[in-house]
């Protein structure tokens, strides 16, 4: 039996800042150790390296040969009247690919979005955005303001590996300001905290674009909209045109498209300056969300929603609702407590907990955990794409190589040859 | 007989490479061209009979953007455009897609075969993209592709110019090529995009150095042009100059020309960069051609694509992002600006080239200027900068102009008299040849690139080859192929779409000193988001 194995650069899916610079340990085939320690990394380690126990594929609950699921999958989807695909982000870029492949073949609608993504790409679409690699807030940063979030809880290693190291253009110490409900662990490290309700958060952006633009502002309402009198505003709007380069970051909490809008202005008013840049960053969130909105738009057009039924990609701008589909391709695990969503409506489930689904799936396909013995490319919520390193030998096929052969038996030819069990 | 010889037969072969303008036969296996067979008997397995039509190479777009980050952030910030054109419906062995500015990729690659394209050079990847873009390249079919990467705002590169290591700037060029599996490199208004990110303005001399880093623009674009030209790439440096739209700046491109310095060089979208006026003034703007086209007639290291603009609805993209930023303030349209760590920026914009504005209906005429003013079409290509001056779907409207002063006249007559006093497009007379057409959309861009094996149809060429009805109406002929080979297999079939096989990305990974490579290393380490092992592009990842 070998020893341990050090693995070096690992990418990390546990939460969106999709750290690669993981050295994880692992032993008879138990992670042992990870480095730098980050505990949300650790657990993540520790789901997708469980034991593969349970049965690689199953028909209704019953196991089965891979084989036979496949031809289950194909057979129910040729006959599928509207078919909807979901679970994108649990999915690497190879495998979203495939899914639009074959939501364009039968016809499916695509669903990728969160209540965040349809807000921030509706918001992108009215008035664009202005945003920035997560290496540019370390090279220039020296105002970063966390907006509605706690990355030191969500995001752990967020800070150490892009914020604080030293950066070429960026002054020895980073003003750093949070907005948020309530003092959280963010806070506790900021030079400037300002307590801001859900409700107060439109007002307070356009608050701020109006003192920046020299608008007329009625100081006396401010505190029953804002929660705040207007030297709050005033101090933050300061600091916000005294920035050089300042970072504004969301997280997926921000779902309220006329918020999101908003800021998008905000930070695209404070581009108006000579002097200063300044960007939004979302903090983003576990998985390849962002990879599912990049292969949509290249394949389709459109995201984080479509349809291909009527032949050709058409946009959706709100999820579409269940019960209008009659089957269900899901590339994600259940949601815990492995309750499935769709009850009463067929599912393909492809994912490493496809089995535990309960009720169980028409088809259940167990494919390898992506970043452990799946592989692949994800994408960081800036953009950049990263290659996923196997960790660990996986007798489970990839969830590519599923998508790939079911269309092979849908159009025999049309997914190109197909690749072994990688 | 080889089951892949065809005859295309009784073509009027339009082969400038080759200096062919005649009736004859093609012969092709193999996926290549072929001399005839030396035995009479030899009979093809097809014939396609060419009786009447013209026979070219397959087209080549030395210059476009149709992958990468930029390209996709287009699509998603402008829902709107792909609802604009009809869309293309999935059938058996092609996927459906949407859009014609900024089209899906499969629509992209379906759309350059069906106009008789073979082969798309995308000329602005950030080396952080390159992933990326190997991905929608790998989902954009019917056509060949490669792509440039910019290195002008390199952090890397600009330490080493700054040091005066022309050895590390150009193995770490070299590495750059493997490392992301591009084909060529690109200059993007050097030092500029940096500058823009400091926030310290707008580069609008070769002599201003960029802050942090005491570089010129001037040393910047020398410096990689040396590189790539010690490098003996196929391809020479592909320039985006400064200043690009404003008035006034045929004179920075003049001088950027001049300090080239016998330097090979691509200048790309050369419409954009041929402007006389007052910076201050938009109002003031005229041509600039005739000194600029002047000297690219005199110096043959220089070869240029035009950036011809369009009339109708598009979009601005771009790694210059101070011009997108300039061009949101002054269309006051939507914006989006991503700035890429240690390489880049970029910017996106809608923007509409309408006919009753004086300045589009003079950059529609200074693009043309330019066809009309360069003696030799060697040294000229035709692009619309896709989607910046329009959309490649444009090209055979821009063929006809070419081809008819009456047509250009036309539309000149329904320009605005300002415009039509700030260019001499009217005392032009000169109308392209179908071989000068051959010229600058096959032979000429395939020189540039330096694809020893396209933009003909000698023996041993690639098979791309696209065959047009020999139709007085240029645009109706130049947009609706009767065939179109790809590597020998059809792709359009008596006007049909019949089959869009996965093209080949092309690459260049000329050989370099090992020595630089961990100081690339200790410069991911010390200052990039990514860790240095993240960044290679494997083979597997883009075959």
């Amino acid at each position: 039996m070998s020893g341990p194995r050090t693995l070096h650069d690992v990418v990390c899916l546990a939460c969106g800042t999709l750290c690669d610079d993981l050295v994880v340990t692992i032993d008879a085939d138990r992670v042992t150790s990870v480095a730098p320690p980050c505990d949300a990394a650790q657990r993540w380690l520790e789901r997708i390296t469980r034991p593969e126990d349970a049965p690689p594929a199953a028909l209704d609950g019953a196991p089965a040969p891979l084989d036979a699921a496949l031809d289950r999958a194909a057979t129910l989807l040729a006959s599928a009247r509207a078919p909807l695909m979901t679970g994108l982000a649990a999915a690497s870029i190879e495998t979203q690919r495939l899914a639009v492949a074959l939501a364009d073949r039968v016809g499916a609608a695509i669903d990728a979005g969160t209540p965040e993504s349809r807000a921030r790409l509706a918001a992108v679409a009215r008035v664009g955005r202005c945003s920035a690699m997560l290496g540019e807030v370390r090279a220039r940063a020296d105002l970063v303001l966390f907006w509605a979030c706690d990355p030191a809880a969500t995001h752990p290693r967020l800070p150490d590996r892009h914020i604080r190291p030293p950066g070429r253009f960026a002054p020895a110490r980073r003003q750093l300001v949070v907005l948020a409900a309530a003092p959280n662990a963010t806070s506790t490290r900021a030079d400037l905290s300002i307590t801001l309700q859900p409700e107060q958060r439109v007002a307070a952006l356009a608050t701020l674009r109006a003192r920046l633009r020299g608008a007329s502002i009625d100081a006396d309402r401010l505190v029953s909209t804002t929660g705040h009198p207007l030297d709050t505003w005033a101090d933050l709007a300061d600091r916000l045109l005294a920035a050089r380069y300042g970072v504004v970051f969301t997280a997926d909490a921000l779902d309220d498209p006329a918020e999101y809008e908003t800021l998008l202005l905000l930070v695209r008013d404070l581009n108006q300056r000579a002097e200063g840049r300044f960007i939004h960053l979302t903090l983003g969130a576990p998985g390849n969300g962002p990879g599912a909105e990049a292969v949509l738009g290249w394949q389709a057009g459109y995201a984080p929603a479509v349809t291909l039924a009527p032949g050709h990609p058409e946009r959706l701008d709100d999820a579409p609702p269940l019960d209008l589909h009659d089957l269900l391709v899901d590339l994600a695990n259940p949601i815990p407590p492995h309750q499935d969503a769709c009850v009463g409506i067929p599912t393909i489930r492809i994912a490493p907990d496809a089995a535990s689904a309960f009720p169980p799936p028409a088809v259940a396909i167990a494919t390898a955990a992506l970043g452990a013995g799946g592989v692949g490319t994800v994408m960081r919520a800036d953009g950049a794409s990263l290659p996923l390193t196997r960790l660990l030998p996986t007798a489970r096929p990839d969830a590519a190589f599923v998508l790939r052969a079911i269309l092979a038996r849908l159009e025999p030819g049309a997914a190109g040859p197909e690749t072994p069990i990688r | 007989m080889s089951a892949d010889l065809w005859l295309i037969r009784g073509g009027r072969l339009v082969d400038p490479a080759n200096g062919i303008d005649a009736v004859g036969d093609l012969w092709i296996d193999g996926g290549r061209v072929v001399a005839a067979p030396a035995d009479p008997d030899v009979r093809p397995a097809r014939t396609l009979d060419a009786r009447g039509d013209v026979v070219m190479p397959g087209g080549v777009d030395v210059h476009c953007h149709i992958a990468g980050s930029k390209v996709n952030a287009a699509r998603l910030m402008q829902p709107e455009l792909a609802r604009d054109a009809a869309p293309l419906a999935r059938r058996p062995g092609f996927r459906s897609g949407t859009g014609a500015v900024v089209p899906t990729t499969f629509t992209t690659g379906y759309r350059y075969a069906g106009l008789g394209y073979t082969f798309a050079c995308d000329a602005a990847i950030a080396p952080l993209g390159a992933r990326h873009a190997h991905h929608e390249l790998a989902d954009t079919p019917a056509i060949d592709k490669a792509f440039l990467i910019l290195l002008g705002n390199d952090h890397f590169a600009l330490d080493r110019l700054r040091d005066r290591r022309s050895d590390a700037l150009r193995d770490y060029v070299a590495w750059m090529l493997g490392a992301t599996r591009a084909y060529g490199v690109k200059v993007v208004d050097p030092g500029g995009i940096e500058r823009w990110k400091q926030a310290r303005g707008a580069t609008t001399s070769l002599d201003d150095a960029v802050p942090g880093f005491d570089v010129t623009p001037r040393e910047i674009l020398t410096g990689i042009a040396r590189a790539v030209d010690e490098l003996r790439l196929p391809h020479p440096v592909h320039v985006h100059g400064l200043n690009l739209g404003l008035p006034g700046n045929a004179a920075s491109t003049l001088e950027l020309m001049k300090a080239l310095d016998g330097h090979r060089a691509h200048l790309a979208h050369i419409q954009f960069h041929s402007y006389a006026g007052d910076p201050s003034d938009v109002a003031s703007l005229a041509s600039g051609v005739e000194t600029l086209a002047d000297f690219v007639n005199t110096h043959d290291t220089l070869s240029l694509d035009v950036g011809q603009v369009v009339f109708g609805a598009t979009t601005s993209m771009t790694a210059d992002s101070p011009v997108a930023a300039y061009l949101h303030r002054l269309t006051g349209r939507k914006w989006l600006s991503h700035d890429v760590e240690l390489e880049t920026g970029c910017g996106v914009v809608p923007v509409e080239y309408r006919d009753r504005n004086m300045v589009h209906a003079l950059q529609w005429a200074i693009g043309l200027e330019w066809f009309l003013r360069v003696g030799d079409p060697w040294k000229l290509a035709l692009s619309t900068d896709h989607p910046n001056g329009g959309s490649f779907l444009a090209y055979p409207r821009v063929i006809a102009w070419l081809m008819s002063r009456a047509l250009r006249q036309e539309v000149l007559a329904t320009l605005p008299e300002r415009a039509r006093a700030g260019t001499a497009l009217a005392d032009l007379g000169r109308e392209y040849t179908l071989a000068e057409i051959a010229t600058i959309t096959r032979a000429a861009p395939a020189r540039m690139l330096g694809l020893a094996d396209r933009g003909h149809l000698g023996p041993g060429a690639v098979a791309d080859v696209a065959i047009y009805r020999d139709d007085p109406d240029r645009v109706r002929m130049f947009s609706l192929p009767r065939w179109v080979i790809k590597s020998g297999q059809i792709l359009i079939d008596d006007g049909e779409p019949r089959a869009a096989p996965d093209g080949r990305t092309l690459h260049n990974a000329p050989a370099f000193d090992d020595a630089i490579v961990p100081e690339v290393r200790d410069h991911f380490d010390r200052h990039a988001s990514i860790r240095f092992a993240h960044f290679a592009v494997g083979g597997e990842e883009a075959p």
